[in-house]
Formats: structure tokens, C-alpha cells, sequence
């Protein structure tokens, strides 16, 4: 917000601006305008080039059938990719993989995310030791974190030890290649590696709550649950907006985990077969299927932004404003 | 006036830039006068492989430019398939590289491989002295798209130590598939707890042979998945049942990553893998004591898997004469025996295997005596969609979630499907 004489000033240039008779005031006009698209330019052909155009191009390849290698060679073949994609039963299989795994890991990652932002943001004592370490699984890389907890999560590896001597199980569990094991592994992954940057976007989020809320709501005898469903919880809905779309986007997108896991296939039984591996699998393991995978990205774009704009909805819905 | 002419400039030649990025190349000469080539520059595009194939390929690149003049960029390959892929489409992939026998009918196929019978003839080159399925793997449509760098087949390998503290010598171990499970039965009452009898690595790649085996081809003539026939089931079936008794296991069975390092860190007595461990195992494991055979006979007769790769020449190459000319050299005598002497691997030359007397070599005798029998990794443009639902599957018939036939059967249907409606 400006001054009042600002926007004063503002208003007369603009008032000024379309007005043909001021030669002089449009021509300033004009090199300014000028003067800021060439300050843009380099931005706008980066996102061009790199962000729109790849984007219409799958748009139009998602059309065709292409070979894309020595010369390139389209053949329309209108919506024959989304029909075979319909019809077919990995497609959907990864579809329903994927949905599970979002229904499971977007509302878990958000609530202890919050939680345990709620608790580092309470005054305890080593707050800052806490937050860092807590940090620490999201600066590593998930490739890597994938390949530990492979081993954690192996026959013979620490946590079905751990497990078996508790008496919890009676014998160790393949966590990794059993069909009913291996999603869940991942989820618990990516809980665990995700749960710390959502953690410091709610840490952020909880610097704006003014302290007097609290403070009135002490007055009045509330205790700390109350605070947090009452005060805390209500005040954030914009930044549970924003962890709960990253959530939904970073779920759909699902990639580099799986693919590990099942070394590319989607095994055992198609356990691990997530949309974005699909995808991967047409465009560059089979080859001359450039077409079919970029139908199905297109149809993953559309699914997110659908999933998403309906979570967004909802949780608007539900905000205490 | 003078700022939006600086602005326009700056867009025109932004875009000048642009269009100059997406230009094409033009059509390559293929001429053939050695002299001529002299102080060209070529590119090669490798994965890494292993150090002594590193320093390997680097004497072998010297010893190049020696001979011809001609100098060599290396391009090396952290990601192999995804990355050409994307340097084929993108036009900006080596004069030549690494084909994988397994890729090798798809990308010839798209016509990104320089057919080389014609260099071949002008050069004189004698193609009678590689072995014969190695260079077969790089033939279709009767045109040669490749020339073998070297080849690698499977193995039996043992631990001695393991054998010899179990009260077996390594004499015991049977030379028929047949008998392996009652051997490996026998062996696990012996083993310490959490050493397991054998672990293999379990994917097509390293199946096929069973599998084909009684007979039956795993992609038939007219490029359809073939994977649940009785013979092919029989064949497979010992395996399923053994994995289930524990007498088999597979590397992420232990939480590692490959069956060389269960072996090497002495988690398995017995192991089914090429020859690459050799020199894996010797420099991570240099404590280990281990000595290979040939992978048992299924039915009598002997069989292996042969994964072969090739220098092939990049048909899109402005420098194709050159590119030949390196081909041509690491595929000759001199550049063969630089290549597999350095890198230790099995050159895919007969004369030379003889002249570094393999046949004699203790470790290495069994992978180059398989070298005559083995299946190849290679079967049509369709053996990717198949392998890859074979592996997505396998692991539920070894798990015991479905039966074997189960398994197969919606493996062969989900591949058949697949080559329908994607491959023409």
C-alpha cells in the first residue's frame, strides 16, 4: 500500500496513458512497458522453452503415434492413445495404487507434520537441536533413503529383528517383495522423509498466529488440545492448503521409489506400479510408445489438478474463518 | 527510440539462437581414404563399467589415435538406455556407442543404427573369427548393425571356504540341474545360520535359457509372449520350489543390491552370475576364496545366457568414415587384446581368447567354454514388454502368492496385450 500522494500520481498516469493527444506522456509510456518486457524476456523464454512448450508438445504428441528417433515421424491418430489407455488394466491398476497411497500418506504426512510443529514451536527445551534434526531426512536424497530402507526393511535386516524379538511376529516378513508389504514399505518412507519440510512450513505458518489469541484463550480456561483444535488449527488453513497440495502433487507423482524397489517393473504383481512409473515405462523403456506415455501424463495432469482442486474445496469448507 | 531497438535486438537474437538449436544436420559422406581422416575428432558413447575397464578403454582409445590420428571424445553414461534414448531423439548422440545386444533389434529398427556390411566388405574385415551367437545378436533383417566389444556369460560360482567347512568338497557339486536342490538341501544343514545355500538374481535376463529350455521360445515367430507352456513351466518349476525352501534367495532377499556382494560378503555359499563378479568380487572381496563351473546341464544339455554389446555407428554421424575407423580398430586383433587383457572381460574374438589362453584360466575357463552354447540376450523388438512383465510377476509365484502357472499366464496375457496396442 502506498501514500495517498502515490496513488495520486498513479492515477494520473494511467489517466494520462491512453490518451492520444499527450505524445509526449504515451511515448514514455510505451518505453517503459518496453523496458519491462525486456527485463521479463529472459524469464518468459525460459518458461517457454522449458515449461509451455514441452507441455503443448506432449499435448499434441499425446495425439499421435511417434517415432521420435532419425527423422520424425507423426501419425494422428486422434484419441486412440486415451481409448488404449482406458482399456488398459495396468493403467488402472496404477491408478488405484497411486489413489491408495495419496489416501493413506496426504492426510498421515499433514497431521503429524502439524503436530509435531505444534509441540517445536511450544517453548521445549533444545528447540532448535530438534528442528534441526528433524530436518535432516528431507535434505537427503530419496534415492539413497530408498536404498537404507531396503535394508532396514529386508528379511534378515534390523527391523524385522527387532520385530521378531518383541514376539511381535513369529517369523520375519519380506516387507519388500510381498505384494501386501511392498506399497506400505514406501508409504512408511515417504511419510517419514516428507513429515520434516511439511514440519517447517507449519513451523512458519505459526509464527504469524498472534500470541494474544492464546493468551485470551488461556484467560478463558482453555486448555492446550483446545488451543490447537480452536486457535491453531483454524489459523493455518491456509498453509494446510498449500502442504496438502504439495502432499497430493508429490504422492501422484511417485517415481523414484518405487522404481528402485521393483528395479523398473512395478513388481511383485504390480504392487509398486504408480502412475509416474507408467509413464516412465513407455517413454523410455519400451520404444516408439512416446505417444502413449504422453497421453498418460496428460491424464495424470488432469487427475491432479482435479484431486487437487477438490481437496482445496474441502478443506476451505471445513475452516473455522 | 534507441532502447526498443536494443530490445527488439535482443528478441531477434534470442530467437535466432533458438531456430539455430533446432536446425537439422546434413547428410553425412561416407568417404574411405585413411589419410584424409586424419585429425578429425569422433565421439564414443560408454557407461562406465568397471576401473580396469576405465583404464582399459583409455589405452585403447590412445593406441586409437596412434594408429589413425583421428582423436576420441569419450561420452560416458550414468543412466545407459534412458540417456541415448533421449541423445538419439535429441540428434546429439556419439558418431558411436555402446548398443546392448538386448536394445539392439528396437533401435535398429527406428533406423538410428548405420547398417555396417558394406564397411565391412570395403575394410576386408574378417567376421568369421567373432563368435558366432555375439555377433548374430547385432544381425537383423540379414544386415549387421553392430560389432561384439566383448561378451559375458553365466556361471556357477562357489565359496570354498563355505564348501569346504560344510564337509563338501567342490567335486560335490552336481553338474545337473536336476540334481542341485537335493545337494543345496544338504548343504543348508550344514551352512551357519544366516548363510544361505545359493542365491541368483531372478529376471528373464538371467531365465531365459530355462525357460527355453524344453524348446519353446519365449517370444514366438510372429512376436507374441510365450511364457506358460508345460515345458516352460516344468522348467522353472524346481526353482519356485527350491526359493521356497529356502535353498535359493535372491540378493534383496538379504537387503543387498546385486548377488556379487551377497556372495562376496559371504551371505551365500553358491551363486548363479556372469563372469563380471570375477574382478568385482577380487577387488571388494579380495578375502573371499572362490572357484566357478558351468551352470549345471538342464536335461543334458548345457545352457547359459551370453549378454553381448556392441560398438555400433550412429547413422544420423557426420563423421561415419571415422566412426568405422574406431570400430573397426577395437574390433581388430591389436585393439581386441588391449580391450580384454586391460578390462579383464571375454573378448568376443576366438583368435584372441586362444592367444590369452582362456580355455586355461581357472575362473574364467567355464564362462568361455559357454560362450559356444549360450542363449543371447536378445529376441526382437517385444523381449522388453516381456521381460518386463515376466520379472513384475515372477517374484508373486516365488513368494507363493500365485501358483507358477498363475503367474506366467498373466504375465504372457498382460505382455500380449501390451504388444498389441503399442508395438506395429
Amino acid at each position: 500500500m502506498g501514500t495517498q500522494l502515490e496513488i495520486n500520481r498513479r492515477t494520473d498516469a494511467a489517466a494520462q496513458a491512453p490518451s492520444p493527444k499527450n505524445g509526449k506522456g504515451s511515448e514514455r509510456n510505451r518505453r517503459e512497458a518496453l523496458q519491462g518486457v525486456t527485463f521479463m524476456l529472459p524469464t518468459l523464454l525460459l518458461l517457454f522453452t522449458f515449461t509451455l512448450l514441452p507441455i503443448f508438445y506432449s499435448l499434441f504428441l499425446s495425439f499421435t503415434r511417434v517415432n521420435l528417433f532419425g527423422g520424425i515421424d507423426f501419425q494422428w491418430v486422434g484419441f486412440t492413445n486415451y481409448v488404449n489407455a482406458w482399456n488398459d488394466d495396468r493403467v488402472w491398476t496404477a491408478l488405484n495404487n497411486t489413489f491408495r497411497y495419496a489416501l493413506f500418506v496426504v492426510p498421515i504426512q499433514t497431521a503429524v507434520a502439524l503436530l509435531m510443529a505444534a509441540v517445536l514451536n511450544s517453548g521445549i527445551r533444545f528447540q532448535n537441536t530438534f528442528r534441526t534434526i528433524y530436518f535432516l531426512p528431507t535434505l537427503t536424497s530419496s534415492s539413497a533413503l530408498t536404498m537404507i530402507f531396503m535394508f532396514l526393511f529386508s528379511l534378515n535386516g534390523p527391523i524385522n529383528n527387532l520385530l521378531v524379538n518383541f514376539g511381535l511376529l513369529e517369523a520375519p516378513v519380506n516387507f519388500i517383495n510381498e505384494t501386501d508389504f511392498a506399497l506400505a514399505t514406501i508409504m512408511v518412507m515417504n511419510i517419514w522423509s516428507t513429515v520434516p519440510f511439511f514440519m517447517t512450513i507449519y513451523l512458519a505458518g505459526l509464527q504469524d498466529i498472534p500470541r494474544s489469541l492464546y493468551e485470551a484463550a488461556s484467560l478463558d480456561g482453555a486448555n492446550a488440545w483446545q488451543k490447537l483444535m480452536k486457535i491453531t488449527v483454524p489459523n493455518l488453513t491456509p498453509v494446510t492448503n498449500y502442504v496438502i497440495l504439495m502432499g497430493i502433487i508429490g504422492c501422484f507423482q511417485l517415481f523414484d521409489q518405487a522404481y528402485i524397489i521393483s528395479g523398473g517393473t512395478g513388481g511383485p504383481n504390480n504392487a509398486t506400479l504408480t502412475f509416474s512409473l507408467i509413464i516412465y515405462q513407455y517413454a523410455f523403456q519400451t520404444i516408439g510408445t512416446m505417444g502413449y506415455a504422453s497421453a498418460l501424463a496428460i491424464i495424470l495432469t488432469l487427475i491432479i489438478f482435479t484431486v487437487s482442486m477438490l481437496a482445496r474445496r474441502l478443506n476451505k469448507e471445513e475452516s473455522n474463518y | 527510440m534507441n532502447k526498443k531497438r536494443l530490445s527488439l535486438s535482443v528478441l531477434m537474437l534470442s530467437s535466432l539462437i533458438f531456430a539455430a538449436a533446432c536446425g537439422g544436420n546434413d547428410e553425412a559422406q561416407v568417404a574411405s581414404d585413411p589419410s584424409e581422416l586424419e585429425g578429425k575428432e569422433i565421439t564414443v558413447g560408454t557407461w562406465k563399467g568397471t576401473d580396469a575397464e576405465v583404464k582399459a578403454f583409455d589405452e585403447l582409445l590412445a593406441a586409437f589415435t596412434e594408429e589413425t590420428g583421428i582423436n576420441v571424445k569419450k561420452k560416458v553414461y550414468n543412466d545407459y538406455q534412458t540417456q541415448l534414448q533421449t541423445d538419439l531423439v535429441g540428434g546429439t548422440a556419439p558418431d558411436v556407442f555402446y548398443v546392448d545386444a538386448f536394445l539392439a533389434p528396437e533401435l535398429s529398427k527406428q533406423g538410428v543404427l548405420e547398417p555396417l556390411d558394406q564397411y565391412a566388405e570395403q575394410a576386408d574385415k574378417d567376421l568369421s573369427d567373432f563368435y558366432e551367437p555375439a555377433i548374430n545378436a547385432f544381425k537383423s533383417d540379414d544386415q549387421l548393425f553392430g560389432l561384439p566389444k566383448d561378451y559375458s556369460t553365466l556361471g556357477l560360482y562357489y565359496n570354498k571356504r563355505l564348501i569346504e567347512e560344510a564337509g563338501f568338497t567342490p567335486d560335490d557339486i552336481p553338474t545337473e540341474m536336476e540334481q542341485l536342490p537335493a545337494f543345496l538341501a544338504d548343504l543348508k544343514e550344514q551352512l551357519p545360520s544366516g548363510v544361505v545355500p545359493a542365491i541368483t538374481t531372478s529376471e528373464l535376463a538371467r531365465h531365459m535359457f530355462v525357460l527355453q529350455s524344453g524348446g519353446t521360445d519365449v517370444v514366438s515367430d510372429d512376436r507374441k509372449a510365450v511364457l506358460s507352456q508345460p515345458d516352460q513351466l516344468a522348467a522353472l518349476q524346481p526353482l519356485v520350489d527350491a526359493y521356497q525352501d529356502k535353498l535359493v534367495q535372491r540378493p534383496a532377499d538379504l537387503g543387498q543390491g546385486w548377488a556379487g556382494d551377497s556372495f562376496g560378503a559371504e551371505r551365500a555359499a553358491i551363486m548363479i552370475e556372469g563372469n563380471w563378479a570375477i574382478s568385482h568380487i577380487e577387488q571388494n572381496f579380495p578375502d573371499v576364496e572362490m572357484g566357478t563351473k558351468e551352470v549345471p546341464t538342464i536335461g543334458g544339455n548345457s545352457g547359459s545366457m551370453m549378454f553381448t554389446v556392441s560398438y555400433s555407428l550412429n547413422s544420423d554421424s557426420d563423421e561415419k568414415a571415422a566412426g568405422w575407423e574406431f570400430i573397426n580398430y577395437a574390433t581388430s586383433q591389436d585393439g581386441m587384446k588391449i580391450w580384454s587383457e586391460g578390462a579383464g572381460v571375454l573378448p568376443s574374438l576366438k583368435s584372441i581368447a586362444e592367444e590369452l589362453n582362456l580355455q586355461d584360466d581357472e575362473l574364467k575357463a567355464p564362462f568361455v567354454a559357454a560362450g559356444a552354447y549360450a542363449t543371447p540376450w536378445q529376441k526382437g523388438d517385444a523381449l522388453s514388454i516381456v521381460a518386463r512383465e515376466y520379472n513384475n510377476l515372477l517374484p508373486a509365484a516365488l513368494t507363493g502368492d500365485m501358483t507358477l502357472e498363475e503367474a506366467m499366464k498373466r504375465a504372457e496375457e498382460a505382455a500380449n496385450k501390451d504388444i498389441e496396442t503399442q508395438l506395429q
